[in-house]
């Protein structure tokens, strides 16, 4: 199979019977998938969407989202994963930076995107004053917009207040589809990845095709991936992590099957024996909760894995035993990345073996990895070429083409890294690394908040991440849970402080800056008490 | 007659006790909480949100779920009828 770029995993296919992906509501063969990408991508284009746009994809890890976000690629397009449960707050911050023609989301999330049309994954009704609407080949068959809809006009004010339905998404798979020849630009860009930068506000990372497809090449190898590889996927397909699962398994003729994280464990981990999994990738959080809560039925129901890949954070080494121990089949594979530099290094630790259990691996083909004033830094085929439209973030990210990943650590005789701390700010929450300057600014406006300062404190509630602790210094009317809600009003769930405590003070340096060890110690310290 | 009259007043026991828990635990708002509630309807009751929530019931009502039967809880109504077979099956 001849691939220049992501979504020729699924155009260019070459089993169309074999299943390709799965939700709990419906499932696709690779040439279903197939039909029903160019299918919508012919619907994107009738509506408007042109090489180069940005078209955010906020859905949460269903078959509808595989089908948009190969979709947006083939129209052309620069797909942006948006994690469904954003606030509105951020999704505004999103659509400022991005500035994005589009928007496929699921219709109860239709109100974040003023004066923005979007596709749905629903029913919706569709305005049928939207020329564009009226324009789209899709929209307008039978089986196009008037279905759609029981199309009811909206009226200007109605569609100033939350997006401009344009179509359902089942209808646009339905409809004309392109043609599926296949570029070979691979230079574009495909997906706009966010992340929190250094301000607290969200940049945008770009990644070419030609990005990605090294680094899913270097992954499919390391694992040797296969068409009888078959894994159930849990982390959202808005995060690299996730998304780079999906490409792996595509790519190699594999199946996934998707889920929406670990919230219901039962099905998740009765999937891994109905759907004959053979890959489990996770976090050490997710891992651990499985581990401590549900070791005798992941042992019973996940006898099949052949892999788990692993990532997010560090794994401990007492869990890489105790996996190993429960799934004596199972190799554990542990990689370093960061969604600019996606999968730098790479180990199993079955192969490994202990003495190697705090390593994450050697570079991957192609990736150089130097250490700089103890910061690893990376030059590769995989990294960005910057953030969208963010000159200085970009020149801060990079020292003579390396790219400066944050994080230290060391290297051994043999190439081995071992993380040893991080330069930046981000406190990592179960995976999701969260800006602690962006949870400031909301507490801050909250009532009786003095001063504030946030931290990440290991070992409280999990063994395995950091919880997130808001130290404030009080003043009248203030009260911790009315606090706490009020940052929960405004920001996504694993940006909520899950506790509060009281100091006098916030360490700060003389121009103000937060102390962050010392302001760690003070908290861990009462955080004890 | 009279035993299933007294079994659902057990249960309206329970299920208002498990409220009161569940709400406390996973920081709802009562008035927010409805009984159809269940695991990823509300941003707080999430995998780890779950396991808090099995664990505070546990420790509350002095129990130990099966864990195969853990695994099936996703709703509030499903956590209900866990504590009540738990109980029944304890007494």
């Amino acid at each position: 199979m001849s691939v220049a770029r992501l979504e020729h995993f699924v155009l260019a296919c070459e089993d169309e019977q074999a299943l390709a992906v799965a939700d709990e509501r419906r499932q696709m063969s690779f040439g279903q998938l197939r039909e029903a990408v160019l299918a919508v991508a012919g619907g994107l284009r009738s509506l408007g969407v042109a090489p180069g746009d940005r078209v955010i994809v906020a859905l949460p890890n269903t078959v509808s989202f595989v089908i948009s976000h190969f979709a947006v690629l083939a129209a052309g397009g620069v797909s942006v994963p948006c994690d469904p449960k954003s606030t509105a707050q951020s999704v505004a911050g999103l659509i400022a930076d991005c500035q994005p023609v589009l928007a496929i989301a699921e219709p109860s999330l239709s109100v974040h995107f003023a004066g923005l049309r979007v596709v749905v994954d629903g029913p919706v009704l569709a305005a049928a004053n939207d020329p564009a609407v009226q324009n789209c080949t899709a929209c307008s068959t039978s089986t196009g917009a008037a279905e759609v809809a029981g199309a009811t006009e909206k009226s200007p004010a109605e569609l100033g207040t939350s997006g401009l339905i344009a179509a359902s998404l089942e209808a646009l798979e339905r409809g004309p589809g392109l043609d599926a020849t296949l570029g070979d630009d691979d230079e574009s860009l495909a997906a706009l990845m966010y992340t929190t930068g250094s301000t607290g506000l969200p940049r945008g990372v770009r990644l070419s095709h030609r990005n990605v497809m090294a680094a899913v090449a270097n992954i499919c190898e390391f694992v040797n991936y296969s068409k009888a590889d078959r894994e159930v996927v849990t982390l959202p397909l808005t995060h690299s992590f996730g998304l780079g699962h999906l490409y792996c398994n595509l790519r190699s003729g594999g199946a996934v099957m998707l889920h929406n994280g670990l919230t219901r464990p039962g099905r998740v981990l009765k999937s891994l024996r109905d759907f004959g999994a053979t890959g489990f990738p996770g976090t050490p959080l997710g891992f651990g909760l499985l581990l401590d809560q549900f070791s005798s039925v992941l042992g019973d129901l996940g006898k099949g894995l052949r892999f788990s890949v692993i990532n997010s954070a560090a794994l401990p080494p007492e869990r890489t035993e105790q996996l190993r121990a429960l799934l004596p089949k199972l190799e554990v594979f542990v990689y370093y990345g960061l969604t600019e530099a996606s999968r730098t290094t790479f180990i199993s630790l079955t192969k490994a073996g202990p003495s190697m259990y705090r390593s994450v691996g050697t570079p991957m083909k192609g990736v150089q990895v130097r250490v700089v004033n103890g910061e690893l830094q990376i030059k590769a085929p995989t990294v960005t070429q910057g953030y969208w439209r963010n000159e200085p973030e970009t020149a801060h990210a990079f020292d003579d083409g390396w790219f400066r990943s944050g994080d230290l650590g060391r290297l051994d005789d043999d190439g081995h890294v071992f993380l040893t701390g991080r330069l930046k700010e981000l406190i990592n929450v179960g995976g999701y690394k969260v800006n602690p300057l962006e949870v400031e600014r909301v507490l801050a406006a909250a009532a009786g908040v003095r001063d504030v300062a946030v931290a990440g404190v290991e070992g409280l509630g999990s063994k395995t991440s950091e919880t997130l602790v808001a130290a404030v210094v009080a003043g009248e009317g203030f009260d911790a849970d009315a606090c706490l809600r009020f940052c929960a009003e405004q920001l996504e769930q694993y940006k909520v402080p899950t506790r509060v405590v009281l100091l006098t003070a916030i360490p700060r340096s003389a121009t103000g800056k937060v102390l962050r060890p010392q302001l760690r110690t003070a908290v861990a310290e009462q955080v004890k008490e | 007659m009279k035993e299933t009259q007294s079994v659902n007043s057990s249960d309206e026991v329970v299920r208002a006790r498990l409220r009161a828990l569940t709400c406390k635990t996973l920081k709802i708002e009562p008035s927010v909480f409805h009984d159809a509630l269940g695991a990823g309807d509300l941003p707080q009751w999430d995998s780890i949100g779950q396991v808090t929530l099995l664990q505070a019931v546990e420790a509350d009502l002095g129990l130990v779920f099966d864990v195969a039967e853990a695994i099936d809880i996703e709703t509030f109504n499903d956590l209900v009828a866990a504590v009540v077979r738990a109980q029944a099956t304890a007494s």
